[in-house]
């Protein structure tokens, strides 16, 4: 009878399919999204088709690109959203929140005493292996102590309906500004479809960002210091994030070559001469970021960088050197690392993984390739990843003897059957495989996760891999408000259970009307600087022997291609 | 602020009003060329390409529809109405954390648009389009900007391009022809023929023409007004900076280069000009350069 409901704008989607998020397998559609299907059906099919499409071109006029294989392309959203209830965005939140904690620990006894190896929790091998351990941060510890300032762990839905973790992302997450931007997408073109539901605002981004950020500075940067995001520059792939971050928290966006290194100091390159700079959000790699200790062919770095953060002059977020945070080996022993450090039972649970160089385990994975997915340690964006059953013998026979040269290289997965959403594609609805990225801000006094997230989704039928370098696209993300306080639990091993309750009545919802950065305007109306803050901070005498090396081919860099002005050479070389 | 982006406002504001400016001039000339069907077609396709700064161009690219492909859709050239948008969108990607969202989606917008081909037949229209969309730029900037540093230096880039296009167009002209036709012309590649028109009572003469673009203080595309507008915006900046008062108003390179060239259009004989108008017309080109690298030595690139 439910069914019945489900008009012409569902009626591709079969009853049965096998764990999809709106619709039961019986047809019926999931309470959560009840009041949302409703709202969509009552569109009718049309309607609900030429808003898509109004959807995708706003997209394309405000420039919400991403890079792809050299071109600019709109991010593809998919105007049905996806809807999370409170009671389990309440757990998946907690579980975020815990997992980043015993991550901030184990990077700590990482660069410092290694207490975990001491104690057997994770082998000697793991910390002495990884390419990711960077040996010049060694000893130091940030002024909060936080290294994960900003985190985005994937999500799955796997089989049962529970949400597994799939893998850790703590050195550059991207995706947030689609968050963002999906959000203001749709309560533009969808102002209906928030009506009567409290979807979670996810405004408080920026502001939030920016006070982490804030807040990770050295005591001597003094009340306001200086944040900057810094990234690789206009073609990379996520440059419209870093524009849109740098804007909405009301921060400069620099690139490499607007910065440089003093005494220790980092300065960026104003009209007004140098100025400090006390933080910097940094979306670049680390192999990149500072060509005296990492690739010195690094164009995209500032050298010296590493130095001034050594001598706590400078804060770089996220922390360099957590990319052994990231091995997917480490991901492995991550629920041993939240017993060992935080004394509690993991929140979310791993997707079960085979370590390879365990004798058994690679035995038993090279036995069953045909049915498994191969991924490699350090690998991201979907690269390098085998799926056994659509794999070729020849494909399978080439990972095996891979396996078998590098063990430490790979880890192995049961294929895990994403869950499904409805999405739009040419026949109508029909549903498609979609994953979870929330991201969380560590402000060393409280991890706080965006109610939200980056729900990305295979546009391809049947496709696992949900990437935007594999054609993916992306959902807003709903989570509901809850009606009343939301109750965790966590057991702990003390068998004492800790019980996490939360009261969200205050929080912001969406209206559909509200514009969606008031954080922005928010900013601008903190004290404004001084304009006579243009005053250089160095004197000339500091500078003297700089000033010899000044080569002003340095800082054209590829702007100058844009300004490149053939004709006019004439005028110009008077 | 950053003296990257210093340097991409300067050249967002010059792109767009470089394209602006070039959908003006080619509206008028192209429409005269296909409407006069005893004139000539390759001379007067020729002396297009001139004002540009483009020749000598082989015989085969002197026609309607190659002054088309170069000069309006070839987005690879920056100079052409699609590449010079182009360009601006491209500084405007690196520089838009300081641009408002509107004046940002308005530029994408605009270049997205422009056509990649066009058609004799259908050419007022493009031009139309690029005349349209740049006032709306311009119009936005004008009511979303606040009037800092970064204003200052898009402000700067257009004042500056129009100057040197003018330049261009007078540099161009056949000043030998005082025939009220080619004068008319003139004025009308400059947009000034109806402000022109209501100021001298419809008596179209050279002579006065050539001065009413040049020295006219109130017209908002003559020479000096543009002067007198980038001294005002240069003063400014220096205020910003905190830089001490500058009594004399001579410490500021940028600003005697701009004095100097406005004391020598403003308190020379008119007759003086234009006895040399062609080689005059080359020193105004070459004071924008030299206004150009000025900035660039104390703002975009400063020894620091």
């Amino acid at each position: 009878m439910v069914r019945m409901s489900a008009s012409s704008l569902f009626h591709g989607i079969e009853a049965g399919g096998d764990g999809d998020e709106m619709f039961a397998a019986d047809g019926s559609v999931r309470p959560s999204y009840r009041s949302l299907h409703d709202a969509l059906a009552r569109l009718g099919e049309e309607e609900f088709r030429s808003r898509s499409e109004s959807l995708a071109r706003s997209y394309l006029d405000q420039g919400v690109t991403f890079d792809y294989a050299g071109e600019e392309r709109p991010f593809p959203i998919d105007a049905i959203p996806r809807v999370i209830a409170a009671e389990e965005w309440a757990e998946v939140s907690a579980g975020i929140s815990q997992r980043v904690r015993a991550l901030e620990r184990f990077l700590e006894d990482l660069y410092s005493g290694a207490e975990a190896v001491k104690d057997g929790v994770i082998p000697a091998e793991l910390a002495g292996s990884s390419t990711y351990i960077v040996d010049a941060m060694r000893g130091y510890t940030p002024p909060n102590g936080v290294r994960i300032h900003i985190s985005g762990i994937d999500l799955v839905r796997d089989g049962s309906g529970g949400f597994r973790v799939l893998e850790d992302n703590v050195r550059t997450p991207s995706g947030v500004s689609y968050v963002l931007s999906n959000r203001r997408a749709m309560a533009q073109t969808f102002p209906e479809l928030f009506a009567d539901r409290p979807v979670r605002s996810v405004g408080e981004y920026p502001g939030r960002l920016l006070n982490a950020l804030r807040a990770a500075a050295a005591d001597h940067a003094g009340e306001e210091p200086t944040v900057v995001v810094l990234t690789p520059g206009r073609f990379n792939s996520a440059y419209f994030e870093h524009s849109l971050l740098a804007r909405t928290m009301g921060v400069d966006l620099v690139e490499a070559s607007d910065l440089v290194e003093r005494h220790d100091r980092i300065y960026m390159r104003t009209t007004a001469g140098l100025r400090r700079v006390d933080v910097i959000y940094k979306r670049t790699d680390d192999d990149f970021i500072d060509p005296e200790v990492f690739r010195p062919d690094s164009v995209l770095g500032v050298p010296g960088l590493v130095r001034a953060i050594l001598a706590h002059n400078v804060v770089v977020a996220n922390g360099i050197g957590n990319g052994i945070g990231d091995d997917k080996l480490t991901y492995t022993y991550v629920p041993d690392l939240i017993r060992y450090y935080l004394q509690e039972e993991p929140i979310l649970r791993n997707v079960d993984t085979w370590r390879l160089e365990e004798p058994e385990a690679r035995a038993e994975v090279l036995d069953r390739l045909d049915e498994l997915v191969v991924k490699p340690v350090d690998g991201s964006g979907g690269k390098g990843i085998v799926i056994g059953p659509s794999a070729t013998r020849e494909e399978l026979d080439a990972m095996r003897a891979r396996l078998q040269a590098d063990p430490r290289g790979w880890i192995a997965q049961p294929v895990v059957q994403l869950s499904t959403i409805p999405t739009l594609v040419e026949e109508g609805p029909e549903p498609r495989h979609a994953d979870l990225r929330p991201f969380a801000l560590n402000s060393g006094d409280d991890v706080w996760v965006l109610p939200g997230g980056l729900t990305r989704v295979a546009l391809p039928k049947g496709e696992m891999i949900v990437n935007s370098s594999r054609g993916g696209g992306s959902k807003d993300t709903w989570v509901l408000g809850a009606q009343g306080p939301t109750r965790v639990e966590v057991p702990t091993s003390t068998g004492y259970i800790r019980v996490l309750e939360r009261d969200e009545a205050d929080e912001p919802v969406e209206t559909g009307e509200e514009e969606p950065y008031a954080q922005e305007q928010d900013q601008r109306q903190s004290e404004p600087e001084p304009v006579t803050s243009a005053i250089p901070l160095l004197d000339a005498e500091d500078l003297a022997e700089d000033r010899e090396e000044y080569d002003p081919e340095d800082l054209d860099g590829d702007v100058a291609a844009a300004e490149t002005d053939p004709h006019r050479e004439a005028n110009d070389a008077q | 602020m950053l003296s990257r982006i210093a340097d991409a406002m300067f050249w967002i504001g010059r792109y767009v009003e470089r394209a602006d400016q070039t959908a003006r001039i080619l509206d008028v000339r192209l429409q005269s060329i296909t409407e006069d069907v005893t004139d000539d077609v390759a001379p007067a396709c020729a002396a297009v390409y001139d004002i540009f700064g483009m020749g000598p161009v082989p015989e085969t690219d002197l026609s309607v529809q190659t002054v088309l492909d170069r000069l309006v859709t070839d987005r690879g050239n920056p100079s052409s109405i699609a590449g010079g948008l182009q360009a601006a969108r491209e500084n405007a990607r690196g520089a838009r954390e300081v641009l408002t969202t509107e004046v940002w989606e308005s530029l994408n917008t605009t270049t997205l648009g422009m056509p990649h081909g066009v058609r004799s037949s259908r050419m007022h229209a493009v031009f139309q389009y690029a005349k349209d969309r740049c006032a709306v730029v311009n119009g936005l900037v004008d009511a979303s900007m606040t009037r800092d540093e970064a204003w200052l230096f898009l402000r700067l880039g257009q004042l500056i391009e129009r100057v040197d296009m003018s330049a261009r167009v007078l540099e161009a002209h056949d000043h030998e022809d005082t025939s009220d036709t080619t004068t008319v012309m003139l004025l009308r590649s400059c947009s000034a023929h109806e402000a022109y028109i209501r100021d001298y009572r419809g008596q179209v003469n050279a002579q006065r023409a050539i001065g009413f673009l040049l020295l006219d203080s109130i017209f908002p595309r003559s020479a000096a007004h543009c002067l007198l507008q980038i001294d005002e915006a240069l003063e400014t900046l220096g205020k910003l900076h905190g830089s001490t008062f500058d009594r004399m108003g001579t410490e500021d390179p940028a600003r005697r280069i701009v004095g100097r060239a406005l004391a020598s259009l403003r308190y020379r004989a008119l007759e003086d000009i234009r006895g040399d108008i062609e080689q005059e017309m080359e020193q105004l080109q070459k004071v924008t350069g030299a206004l150009t690298r000025a900035l660039g030595t104390t703002y975009f690139h400063p020894a620091a």
